[in-house]
């Protein structure tokens, strides 16, 4: 099967302040992301996880290092450039506040489009649409959804543009264990339905083993990757990470 | 406590910077208006009458005989007798314009106490002298050939010499004229050996009273005698003083509805440290006390800044209004009663406005500090809404009322605004969801996602909207009956003549006895009257006639004689046929000795006179009111008519000129009112950028949110313009409609003047307030746009 590679992530690097107070978020991490992978990325708070994402992403620049989605490095993006890329490339789900209150379910999943004067493609809103299990839920408001189908609007959301790349920032963390299951099934079958690539933050070892591989990252750096992780391999190589940090 | 407050305020800002602004501008209004007025009233208490007794006439037509001077010389206890002759003299600048205010141009006759400071007293009726203020700021020099108008004629005379005086005139910019005595009394006496006047000033140790009873002693009963502490002081005009504070009273009640707005905005983003401080212990009155205590400082720094900003509008009103241009008046800074009305209001405002916002945030319940997401949504607006409607059902019933009795207007207008205020949160629910549905057709999401947000908290956005309701209401509330009665004079402005030019003097003027004469004279006139008001005593009633040339007047007044001819005018009368009918009058009977019926006539519409007779029936001294020509090239003519009489103390003006003066006479009023008003509307306009700036503070997350999705940077501008827009466009429509059914009322309730819509205007008013919404949201959306995306997400925000 031809896996393309669709983003990659080559030596970024993060400094937040400078002098006596610059912390390192991320020291030179490289990964690739390929077509239809559902990667999972790991590691202690603090690690630098969220920097990663968000870098890659285009939702903040790197201070080292290049994010290049679909080919295009986002650090040769105007202002404009990105923004469009972020409504057409990328998709988005944040452990909270994903959604505008004022906007019903329906018009919060095709913001996107909307934002860029665009008409839904009928037939793949309806596939996007069945598959978060939210036909009758259409007209309501945030505040008239539970916190999991606020996350199922989300990733419909994330989804409706067809994306390159969809990235979740823990996106379960504030859900229970079995509202959780069904956003992480929902995001594992687009990956392996439809081709979708998604990077997922997550601190849950179960979250984890549904994703195709795992990276493990500490101190901002890249120190470990896992493919066909399982809980409890996932769980048994934080258990050393501990051991480590203790040490 | 005060530290505290004083902390909270500098953290916060951005968000107490416009509500101080407004505060501002409204002490500064009111501050200024005050210290201006005591201004002048101290600049003019400094004129003393220089006279302990004054002998004046009771009625005006009445002389004051010359030789009344030398038996007054001998009365017990008189020190000086100073014989006055005065009236109204124009003096004409060298640009051929008038010198001061028409409304203050004195002439007098020239004596010892008017203190020369150059060349020499006035000699013959070719020479005057001139206050140094009027010859400073005309130019003139001693010897220069000076224009004056007096009686209506302008005569050329040389400037002998300049005096300083301490005259009320004066010292409010009018000028002062002196004559030689024989020429003053000539020109302002009622008989060439009479004065108008005799002030004496009392010899040491007599009282004023006691000269006073002297002097009542030998005088006839004509004149009066009065010591100059009876005389009225001269009053500064305190109109424009009354007049500003009106309009600063709007201003603060402006104010009250910004800084409310902010209390209750900060409330609502500081409800859960409010909570937490409750849950630590704190009661009530501490709360409600700590959000008073900022309000107060908040006051207590507007009120400082707005008393200087006053001190500075005091001193450029006397520019911008022009209200004169004397002397300068030396400017008063402090003032008791000023500073005390300053601080009322500055503080009295702010702490009002912040009482209900302070008394809610102290109601928050300590279990609110444990609550997480979005803040408990504002109560119901049915309690509101009732009230609302109750207050403005009540006004618009008194305002309606008004339509029978006047005095109804002044307590249903502003009722009916209050009420529309109260319901203003019930207008943006509706409005907005009426144009929801046409926002996304036109913008997208960005029209929806801004309807959406004006529609969030409805209290907010009516309070916002109401602020420049107040002040467009009123604008509509006044240019609705200006328009009317513009838009009736034009019709009215038919005088019943067809006269092609019309010669009338400005206010405080008269047209001089020789302006007939020169008028005829000029190339192209063909055919001059005057029409001199002359009342006619018939039994116990006086019969309107006009005085007039009674061999031209046909060619005037287009009457339909019903019987008799006005060829015999000039040895009769002609009567109107109303008149006829009620006096029973045939051609030939007597109205008056020797005044015989000639013709029965049918006025025109619009010609105000009952009857026509000829002008040399005018008492003597009696001045034409217009003076009427017919000319075949009307707009050459009137320019040659007024070279010939220049003299600005006249108006010529063709008929179509005419016409238009009349029908923009009050436009001046207008836009004064306009700029006063601008104050106010300026205050609504930052009460709508206020809102915007902390709504979007509070949106910080969303805007994160829609950027992180794929807004662009402007387009987050758009969305708010739009909202901004929203809400300033509301409280436009609803302001303009209560103004027009106020103004339109009253209107009606004057009877007879049909009411006019000045469409045009009042869609200027919507445009310039969408304008404003724009502007509004300049900075709020700079703001916004410039936050990092990230940053924006991770802000604890609603
Ligand atoms: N705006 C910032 N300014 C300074 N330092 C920051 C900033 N944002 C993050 N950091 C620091 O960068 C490091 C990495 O932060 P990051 O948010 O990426 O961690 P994370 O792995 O996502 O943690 P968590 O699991 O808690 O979400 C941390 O040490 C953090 O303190
Ligand atoms: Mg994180």
């Amino acid at each position: 099967m031809d896996q393309r590679t669709v983003a990659v992530a080559d030596q970024l690097g993060k400094v937040y302040g400078t002098g006596q107070a610059a912390v390192t978020a991320l020291a030179g991490v490289s990964a690739q992301f390929r077509q239809r992978e559902f990667t999972a990325v790991m590691g202690p708070s603090g690690s630098g996880k969220s920097t990663f994402v968000h870098c890659l992403a285009g939702l903040d620049t790197p201070t080292s290092g290049k994010a290049l989605i679909g080919g295009t490095d986002l650090g040769s993006l105007t202002e404009a450039g990105l923004t469009r890329l972020r409504r057409e490339k990328i998709g988005f789900v944040f452990q909270s506040f994903n959604l505008l209150p004022t906007l019903t379910a329906w018009e919060n999943i095709v913001l996107p489009l909307s934002l860029a004067d665009k008409r839904p493609d009928s037939a793949w809103t309806k596939q996007v649409v069945d598959a978060v299990g939210l036909a009758d839920r259409l007209t309501h408001r945030p505040s008239e959804l539970s916190g999991g189908q606020q996350q199922r609007v989300a990733c419909a959301r994330a989804l409706i543009s067809r994306p390159d790349i969809v990235v979740a920032d823990e996106p379960t963390g504030n859900l229970d264990s079995r509202t959780g299951a069904q956003i992480l099934g929902l995001l594992q079958m687009c990956a392996r339905h439809w081709g979708q690539t998604i990077v997922m933050v997550t601190h849950d070892p179960i979250a984890a083993g549904y994703a195709d591989r795992v990276l493990f990252l500490a101190d901002g750096r890249l120190v470990d990757e896992m493919a066909h992780p399982t809980p409890d391999r996932v769980l048994d190589r934080m258990r050393r990470f501990d051991a480590q940090a203790v040490r | 406590m005060l530290r505290m407050a004083v902390r909270s305020i500098l953290a916060n800002k951005t968000r107490f910077l416009l509500p101080t602004v407004a505060v501002m501008l409204g002490v500064a209004f009111v501050s200024g208006a005050l210290l201006y007025g005591a201004s002048v009233q101290a600049s003019l208490d400094r004129v003393r009458p220089d006279f302990s007794v004054q002998v004046s006439p009771y009625t005006i037509d009445k002389p004051v005989p010359a030789e009344l001077v030398g038996e007054l010389r001998g009365v017990a206890g008189a020190g000086e007798v100073r014989p006055v002759a005065d009236g109204r003299a124009f003096v004409v600048g060298k640009n051929g314009s008038l010198v001061g205010p028409p409304g203050l141009a004195g002439g007098v006759n020239f004596d010892a106490h008017l203190e020369l400071v150059a060349g020499q007293a006035p000699k013959g009726a070719g020479e005057i002298a001139v206050d140094d203020w009027t010859a400073g700021r005309a130019g003139f020099k001693v010897g220069d050939q000076v224009r004056v108008v007096v009686d209506g004629n302008v005569r050329s005379v040389r400037l002998a010499g300049v005096f300083t005086v301490q005259d009320a005139r004066v010292a409010q910019g009018g000028t002062l004229t002196a004559f030689d005595d024989a020429t003053a009394r000539a020109l302002f006496a009622k008989t060439p050996d009479s004065y108008t006047a005799i002030n004496l000033t009392a010899a040491p140790g007599t009282t004023d009273a006691a000269l006073a009873a002297n002097v009542r002693a030998v005088v006839s009963k004509d004149l009066t005698v009065d010591t100059a502490a009876e005389i009225r002081k001269p009053g500064a005009d305190s109109k424009l003083t009354e007049i500003l504070l009106v309009f600063a009273g709007v201003a603060l009640f402006v104010s009250v509805f910004l800084v409310a707005n902010t209390f209750t905005m900060l409330s609502a983003a500081r409800a859960r440290e409010h909570a937490l401080l409750r849950a630590v212990g704190a009661d009530r009155r501490y709360i409600l006390r700590m959000v008073l205590a900022e309000a107060l400082l908040l006051g207590v720094v507007a009120t400082v800044l707005g008393y200087l900003l006053g001190i500075g509008g005091a001193a450029s009103l006397d520019a911008l209004f022009s209200v004169s241009d004397g002397p300068p008046i030396p400017l008063q800074v402090v003032g008791v009663w000023p500073v005390v009305a300053a601080l009322g209001v500055g503080i009295g405002v702010t702490v009002v406005a912040a009482y209900v916002p302070a008394r809610r945030a102290a109601a928050v319940p300590p279990i609110a500090a444990l609550r997480t997401g979005l803040p408990p949504s504002g109560k119901s607006l049915r309690r509101r809404n009732v009230t609302g409607l109750v207050v403005a059902l009540a006004g618009a019933a008194a305002v309606a009322g008004g339509a029978e009795s006047a005095d109804l207007i002044y307590l249903g207008a502003p009722l009916l605004l209050l009420g529309l205020i109260i319901l203003t949160p019930l207008f943006s629910v509706w409005l907005t969801a009426l144009l929801r549905r046409p926002m996304t057709r036109i913008a997208g999401v960005r029209g929806t996602l801004a309807v959406e947000n004006t529609r969030r908290n409805p209290r907010r956005t009516g309070t916002t909207a109401g602020a420049l309701m107040i002040g467009l209401s009123i604008c509509a509330a006044v240019t609705v009956p200006i328009a009317s009665v513009n838009a009736e004079d034009e019709r009215r402005a038919d005088t019943g003549d067809s006269a092609d030019i019309r010669v009338t003097a400005i206010d405080f003027a008269d047209i001089g006895a020789e302006t007939v004469g020169k008028i005829a004279q000029v190339p192209g006139v063909q055919a001059v009257t005057p029409l001199t008001p002359v009342s006619i005593g018939v039994g116990r009633t006086w019969l309107d006639a006009a005085g007039v040339d009674t061999a031209t007047i046909a060619r005037f007044v287009s009457v339909k004689v019903k019987s008799g001819s006005l060829d015999g005018l000039a040895n009769g009368i002609a009567v109107s046929a109303k008149e006829a009918d009620v006096h029973k009058w045939t051609v030939g009977t007597s109205v008056a000795p020797g005044l015989p019926i000639v013709a029965i006539f049918d006025a025109a519409e619009g010609f105000r006179y009952d009857a026509l007779v000829s002008a040399s029936r005018a008492e003597t001294g009696r001045q034409p009111s217009t003076v009427l020509v017919k000319a075949a090239q009307a707009d050459s003519v009137r320019a040659g008519i007024q070279q010939a009489l220049d003299n600005p103390t006249l108006v010529v003006q063709t008929r179509a000129e005419y016409i238009e003066s009349v029908g923009t006479q009050l436009d001046l009023v207008l836009n004064i009112l306009y700029a006063l008003l601008s104050i106010s509307v300026l205050i609504g306009a930052l009460s709508v950028v206020n809102t915007m700036t902390i709504s979007t503070l509070e949106r910080t997350r969303e805007i994160g949110l829609l950027r992180a999705v794929g807004l662009g940077r402007r387009q987050v501008g758009t969305i708010l313009r739009l909202e901004s827009v929203i809400i300033a466009v509301l409280g436009a429509v609803a302001g303009l409609l209560a103004g027009c059914v106020v103004g339109a009322v009253a209107v009606a309730g004057q009877g007879g003047i049909p009411v006019v819509l000045p469409w045009g205007r009042l869609g200027l008013f919507v445009v310039v307030t969408a304008a404003i919404g724009i502007l509004a949201a300049l900075w709020p959306a700079r703001r916004a746009a410039r936050i990092p995306i990230l940053t924006a997400i991770q802000s604890d925000t609603e």
